[in-house]
């Protein structure tokens, strides 16, 4: 609070205080000073633009939920291959080929005597299994590049960090260079160090090809959400139990049974299946507990990237831009406040 | 009349009070109760089937949404109980569950899908392959620190804690413990273990010790016969995470009890478990 000039009069004549004169001259300097060290809206801008890299991702939860997206692609990268796909689609067609083995002995009357109800079950569901768990299947295929291309990125787990960090500097470095610019000092290195991290922000998203692989995250996202959930889940451990009993009442009874009648009985493809059973149970064990173990993770990575939805966009189609932005903002603060500010000072001398 | 009012009240009253005074009586009683913890071997008797009935040692998977007592089950193929809505298990080469140590997987764990974990039960058909038992200080499946099985007999009823209980099957771990450990640790924001780490540096405590020893929900109970070493001991146990998440398994031990030492290197009991 400035005192009137009429009080500081009366003042300084009884009092001793500092005379009008010096209180005007004090003013001056202080105005001077802040000519020197430039205007303070540079540093509040800065300043502002550093809260939100930090406190963002804050609010959006992102560094739970891009932890949570480094968990699912580390886990499903094994069965993320062409290779590892075809190898459950043949597995897929041997139990077909056991199921139509079945049929073929039950058309030639070769049933065995008996009750056999899981067999009866593989043989009445498995069409419709196979055809659910092909589209799966077709779904984890075409998705395997874009799968890949977010993988190449950096850990999603540090992402925010990207952020964050950059964030945090830039708020110290502002303020710092707002507290010696009011003490009527240069602030070269400040301005130095918030240009450098405005240039890292803008340089980020090309250094790490994040405009060309981010964008493989929308529709990874869109083909894997109806598979991704506990439901499903449910519905592929329902497919296994029949696969299951099937198999285990064709090794245990159903075979010795054909056989034990006719013994020229063709059950090649059944035996077809008890070979390649071990294997086949594991990978596709392997590949249910993946599914049931990310169906939270998952979750995460689709509400990540459905945060900006309501600006009429998808996070990771735009995602290169949350960098570009604020960095191209305060580089333009640079170049409107401190660097005007000299070329300003440079022309009153 | 007065004498038979008389003889009366003195019934009643050695009715009433008699129980109070027996007090050596009342001493073994309360010996009796007294919580014994059983260290030793608890060494099965196989699984069998007659007529059938499931006696023995054997183990049943109910499917999600299923119960205990009705199931549906997971139909083992390879079992011989009618349906193979149980499994049979038989003693492993160490002959049963031994209390106060662990009884550890083995590595490799697995040879073609087929477990290698054969101290408990013998390595068992579920499915065409072979799955098996272990007590681990780390979970295989959760990852978590779990407490030495341990029973404790209170007049002839059993309390175990057997979360470190595992079932092992096709390369997939199960945690099948009573009281259950928490399940595994999700996704860590990284660096925030390290900052934890300095966190609890600077407020003095001690770093790395182990963690969520407790489980959670009910025990397993049995019966003993502290005359025969007779005990049954069963408990049912919710599969968290991996492709059998939801389903419950149930587990029923029985035998006879061969007191014994600690295994070496056993965890020290937990704080206030001594009395």
């Amino acid at each position: 609070m400035v005192a009137s000039p009429a009080r500081s009069t009366v003042a300084v004549s009884d009092s001793g205080l500092p005379a009008y004169g010096d209180h005007v001259s004090s003013h001056a300097e202080e105005a001077a000073a802040h000519r020197r060290g430039g205007p303070r809206w540079p540093y509040l801008a800065v300043i502002g633009i550093g809260v939100a890299l930090v406190v963002v991702p804050l609010l959006l939860g992102m560094f739970n939920r891009a932890a949570q997206g480094q968990q699912m692609i580390a886990t499903f990268a094994p069965y993320m291959s062409h290779e590892q796909v075809d190898s459950f689609r043949a597995d897929l067609g041997v139990v077909e080929s056991a199921r139509q083995n079945v049929l073929a002995v039950q058309a030639n009357g070769q049933t065995p005597t008996g009750q056999y109800p899981y067999v009866d079950g593989l043989v009445r569901d498995y069409p419709s299994i196979d055809r659910d768990m092909s589209n799966m299947l077709d779904s984890m295929s075409a998705n395997i590049d874009n799968f890949w291309q977010l993988a190449a990125l950096p850990p999603f787990g540090l992402l925010p960090w990207f952020f964050a960090l950059p964030g945090l500097v830039i708020v110290i470095a502002g303020v710092l260079g707002l507290r010696r610019s009011g003490r009527g000092k240069r602030t070269p290195v400040v301005w130095s160090v918030i240009g450098l991290l405005a240039f890292g922000l803008v340089a980020a998203p090309f250094a790490f090809g994040i405009f060309a692989k981010a964008p493989a995250g929308s529709p990874l996202i869109e083909d894997f959400r109806p598979l991704l959930t506990h439901e499903q889940v449910r519905k592929v451990q329902g497919y296994f139990v029949t696969l299951a009993g099937g198999q285990g009442e064709l090794n245990s009874r159903y075979t010795k049974g054909i056989l034990a009648e006719h013994p020229d009985a063709n059950v090649a493809e059944i035996g077809t299946l008890e070979q390649r059973w071990q294997p086949m149970t594991s990978e596709f064990a392997g590949l249910i507990g993946v599914m049931n173990d990310n169906v939270g993770n998952f979750a995460a990575v689709a509400a990540l990237n459905d945060t900006t939805t309501p600006l009429g966009f998808a996070a990771f189609d735009e995602f290169g831009w949350f960098f570009i932005v604020p960095g191209v903002l305060i580089a333009l603060i640079v170049g409107l406040g401190p660097i005007r500010a000299s070329q300003l000072r440079k022309g009153d001398t | 009349m007065r004498t038979k009012i008389l003889v009366a009240a003195l019934a009643a009253m050695t009715v009433l009070v008699g129980p109070g005074c027996s007090s050596g009586e009342s001493d073994t009683k309360s010996d009796a109760v007294t919580p014994e913890e059983l260290i030793g071997l608890f060494r099965f008797t196989p699984g069998t089937v007659e007529g059938g009935v499931v006696s023995g040692t054997w183990f049943r998977m109910v499917q999600p949404g299923g119960t205990v007592e009705a199931g549906p089950y997971m139909p083992n193929g390879d079992s011989a109980v009618p349906g193979g809505e149980a499994t049979l298990l038989e003693p492993g080469s160490e002959g049963g569950l031994r209390s106060g140590g662990y009884q550890s997987e083995p590595n490799p764990a697995f040879a073609e899908g087929n477990s290698l974990a054969g101290s408990i039960t013998k390595p068992t058909k579920f499915f065409a392959v072979e799955f098996g038992t272990s007590t681990n200080a780390v979970d295989p499946q959760t990852q978590r620190s779990v407490a030495v099985p341990s029973v404790v007999n209170k007049g002839g009823e059993l309390t175990a804690n057997l979360s470190a209980w595992g079932a092992s099957w096709n390369n997939q771990e199960f945690n099948q413990g009573a009281p259950k450990p928490p399940e595994k640790e999700g996704a860590q924001v990284p660096g925030a273990a390290q900052v934890k780490q300095v966190w609890d540096w600077v407020s003095q405590k001690w770093l790395n010790l182990p963690k969520d020893v407790a489980g959670e929900g009910p025990s397993a109970t049995g019966t003993y016969d502290a005359d025969t070493k007779k005990f049954t001991l069963q408990w049912t146990s919710l599969i968290v995470g991996g492709p059998f998440n939801g389903f419950t398994g149930v587990w029923h031990l029985e035998g006879d009890f061969e007191p014994g030492d600690a295994a070496p290197g056993a965890a020290p009991p937990q704080a206030g478990a001594g009395g």
